[in-house]
């Protein structure tokens, strides 16, 4: 008498399984669009300027050099 | 030539608790460079662990030996060329043959080592402990940067995994220097393709403008940023106290990249550590903001810190906190002190963390009426950080394997994704407790802020992916916390 063992197959999600029963969804444009419409409202990159601002306060700072 | 000068003779102290100061001494009649300084500062970090210690004589240290032949070989009366090696171990065993023939029995009991530089005062050379076996683990909520490291003992390989340190020796080097070299050598031992640099060649990479280099001199940020892109790194500078003022926003990117596992180079009150790592304290009270989120930097209790002053793995805390080592110090110094920090990055990595906060953050905010309608309760807790895919994918993977059920990790790993991602977990208050995620979103962190760069998103067991949305069935709602960058070993 032989035993026969089967492997049960793991389960896992497939391209073909997603995109089969999947919605439409327009999230992640949404977010494009409203970012896209925030910096039409303020041309300067606050962050940019805030970078280019502190490093004109700190490029000549010395970081370091005491012993205590 | 002595006896010494011949032979790679290795003595054995034990340290029992009965006499350390008295152990500690008879290390120090073999081991001539040990101040008492740098057995002070041993003591601080190893002697709850130590049993025993090694001094192997004669060690050629590829970093001291680099420092004399280019500064120290120049004085009137040179210090030695060769340096001692002290290894720990947490184990008693007095026979010197046992480190080499019992070494299979010795390795799990290997603390590391640390070098003896023929240097006043500050004789710690290149140091490397692990800090999950003294005491700085998981288990204490302690995360923090490690590599592997390996120490050869007449034929007997030991692995340590630890954070490189080294004391500033005050002639060539100051703190800028150690601080620099530790984040050098760390990515340069665990990334293959940044080139090992030594402490004259950060002494090098000074710049001229202000005059000579040494005898020591203090670097600017011009200089770090210099040496860093020189180095391979692309550094992004962070001002995070503005006149005395803490400035909450830049403050949660440096935690930011302190938590995406790289080391941050922290200026405070005049000195330069390193950022590691850090304690967390979820108990702690923390306050959500006009959107009902609170940062995970929030819960941050201490960064651990590699400080060329003290043992490595100091925890710097906050004000009043008994465990802040800054306290030790005479100008007493804690988190609030640090005024900036320089985050070394990675070329790939152009989405700097306050866009990437602000885009993810947008993705939450419009599902979060959904969110609630899945059974979940503000306040909300978020934790970004940037990860590469690679080591994402590996982590998905494992989720796949261990928990069958959870197909969207298998889905990510088939994902394409670009080497550097910008990841963004989404918690309720209790799941955040219990390091379980309600959602994630991956965005691509070399994306403009005008593209598109959104890769995926999940909210529990519902996918976003390539404009389609779908509910995954038998997928787990809550799954588990990212914990790769500063959780797991590279062994």
């Amino acid at each position: 008498m032989t035993t026969q063992t089967k492997s049960k197959k793991r389960a896992i999600l497939t391209a073909d399984e997603f995109y089969k029963t999947a919605s439409d969804s327009d999230l992640f444009k949404k977010v494009t669009l409203e970012i896209i419409e925030e910096e039409k409202k303020n041309p300067i990159d606050e962050a940019s300027l805030r970078y280019a601002r502190d490093w004109s306060i700190l490029a000549n700072q010395v970081v370091g050099a005491e012993q205590f | 030539m002595s006896i010494d000068d011949k032979l790679n003779q290795l003595y054995v102290f034990p340290i029992s608790d009965s006499d350390r100061a008295g152990h500690w001494n008879a290390i120090k009649s073999k081991c001539f460079y040990l101040s008492d300084w740098g057995i002070e500062n041993l003591r601080l970090g190893l002697d709850n662990y130590v049993k025993t210690v090694v001094l192997e004589k004669n060690y050629t240290c590829k970093d001291h030996r680099n420092l004399f032949s280019n500064f120290y070989s120049k004085k009137f009366r040179a210090p030695d060329s060769f340096c001692d090696r002290l290894h720990f171990f947490s184990m008693s065993f007095t026979d010197p043959a046992d480190i080499k023939i019992k070494r299979d029995e010795l390795a799990d009991k290997y603390l590391g080592f640390s070098i003896i530089r023929d240097v006043k005062e500050r004789c710690l050379g290149r140091t490397i402990i692990d800090p999950s076996k003294i005491g700085k683990n998981i288990e204490h909520d302690c995360f923090c940067l490690s590599t592997d490291f390996s120490a050869n003992i007449g034929g007997a390989r030991y692995s340590v995994c630890g954070y490189p340190y080294m004391s500033q020796d005050t002639d060539a080097t100051v703190c800028a220097h150690s601080a620099l070299w530790g984040v050098c050598r760390y990515l340069s031992q665990r990334f293959h393709f940044y080139k090992e640099v030594y402490p004259y060649d950060l002494i090098r990479m000074t710049g001229h403008m202000e005059g000579r280099v040494i005898p020591y001199r203090g670097m600017t940020y011009t200089d770090y940023s210099a040496i860093l892109t020189e180095f391979g790194c692309y550094p992004i500078i962070l001002r995070v106290n503005n006149s005395g003022l803490k400035d909450i926003e830049r403050f949660k990117d440096l935690y930011t990249y302190v938590e995406s596992g790289f080391p941050v180079l922290a200026s405070l009150s005049g000195h330069v550590v390193s950022l590691i790592g850090h304690t967390i304290d979820k108990t702690k009270s923390t306050y959500p903001d006009k959107d009902n989120i609170v940062d995970s930097s929030s819960f941050i209790k201490q960064f651990v810190v590699i400080d060329d002053n003290i043992f490595p793995y100091a925890l710097l805390g906050y004000p009043g906190d008994n465990g802040n080592y800054g306290d030790l110090f005479p100008n007493k110094f804690n988190i609030d002190s640090i005024h900036t920090g320089v985050c070394p990055l990675p070329e790939k990595a152009f989405l700097p963390a306050e866009k990437a906060r602000l885009k993810a953050v947008m993705h939450y905010k419009k599902i979060f009426p959904e969110i609630i309608g899945l059974g979940h309760k503000p306040p909300w807790v978020v934790r970004l950080l940037l990860t590469t895919c690679v080591s994402f994918k590996k982590r998905k993977l494992k989720l796949y394997i261990d928990n069958n059920n959870d197909r969207i990790a298998y889905f990510v790993t088939e994902m394409n994704l670009p080497h550097f991602i910008w990841l963004m977990e989404l918690y309720t208050k209790d799941s955040y407790n219990n390091d379980q995620c309600i959602a994630e979103v991956v965005l691509d962190a070399t994306a403009g802020n005008k593209e598109d760069g959104t890769l995926y998103m999940r909210v529990g067991n519902q996918l976003y992916f390539d404009d389609k949305k779908n509910t995954i069935e038998d997928v787990p709602v809550f799954f588990p916390q990212y914990t790769h960058n500063l959780g797991e070993r590279t062994s």
